[in-house]
């Protein structure tokens, strides 16, 4: 386990404490922790339909590997590496607020929301080609209906909490251009930046299991 | 999650370490995608560059690897390392929660 060095003093709280955490950072946790469950269920879902396939044959499931065509998986792992960059734009986004830079952490939020919606612009486009091309093109027969239903469903609300991660990321980067935002109220940026990451931890669990596994 | 004037994680410099985080993220990120290439598909293998993997090896290697990866975005990027006990435990909730659903919902 690493050893912090942080001044733990130094960092300006938000609000009042709650068991020796600012209650903003608090609230966040424990919404994650309740989203992160509702993830599980859809992934617990999908994994038992699956599961439950041609009695028990997983292979009769459709293999996103050969059936995404042009969307395939080369696409979403590039997706996948413009969420994870976006991650890491937020945490320099954090780190020079923590230093009092605003004009870089602004710089950072800014790539942060960029990356945002590259992800979901190459997400529509999936979906486009998977509605118009694959999924309805062929006709669905009944694993492809569990499938779809799944597929959409957990890429759908993952898809909505991006969106949200961007118009959250927007605000932020907003309270920074204004000056609202600065070195003393940084744990906002934190907060913004525990809800982004989040995005990102799911989005690594979904791409494994929908499109990999 | 503090800050200093020199903020550091286990000795390193905190902004060179969420780059090393990165690459990892991205190394095991190249190696998952690379994984299907090499198992037993639905259509056969792929074989890549000589080497098959089963497909339970293959679905093993790639929860392994997505585990690493959300332990490394929840721990370093998320700040778990810095975060007091109370959080940590609050943040492992849903991976208790997710082994049960697992077991309950596994067709015995």
């Amino acid at each position: 386990m690493a050893t912090s060095t942080v001044e733990q003093d130094i960092f300006p709280p938000l609000g009042e404490e709650s068991l020796g955490v600012v209650h903003g950072k608090l609230g966040m946790w424990t919404f994650l922790v309740m989203d992160a469950m509702t993830f599980a269920g859809f992934l617990a879902g999908y994994a038992r339909l699956r599961w439950g396939v041609g009695g028990g044959e997983v292979l009769a499931w459709p293999y996103p590997y050969d059936t995404f065509g042009i969307a395939g998986i080369q696409l979403t792992a590039f997706n996948t590496f413009i969420l994870v960059c976006s991650s890491v734009s937020m945490v320099h986004a954090l780190s020079e607020s923590l230093k009092g830079n605003m004009k870089r952490a602004q710089t950072w939020m800014a790539a942060t929301i960029i990356g945002g919606l590259i992800f979901l612009g190459i997400q529509g486009f999936e979906w486009a080609h998977l509605i118009k091309d694959v999924f309805f093109a062929e006709g669905l027969a009944e694993a492809n209906k569990n499938f779809a239903a799944t597929f959409f469903c957990l890429t759908g609300f993952h898809g909505c909490h991006v969106a949200v991660g961007v118009i959250y990321n927007l605000i932020i980067w907003l309270g920074m251009r204004s000056g609202k935002i600065t070195k003393k109220n940084a744990s906002l940026v934190e907060i913004a930046g525990l809800y982004w990451h989040f995005v990102d931890l799911v989005w690594i669990l979904v791409f494994t299991f929908v499109y990999l596994v | 999650m503090a800050q200093s004037k020199t903020i550091q994680v286990g000795g390193l410099e905190l902004n060179r370490l969420y780059m090393i985080i990165w690459a990892v993220l991205l190394g095991l990120t190249l190696v998952e995608v690379a994984i299907p290439e090499m198992a037993m598909t639905p259509n056969g293998p792929k074989d890549l560059a000589g080497i098959t993997i089963s497909r339970s090896m293959s679905i093993s290697l790639l929860i392994l690897l997505a585990t690493a990866k959300t332990i490394c975005v929840a721990w370093f990027y998320m700040h778990l390392v810095d975060e007091r006990p109370l959080i940590v435990l609050i943040a492992s909730a849903p991976f208790i929660f997710s082994v049960f659903l697992t077991i309950g919902l596994f067709p015995w």
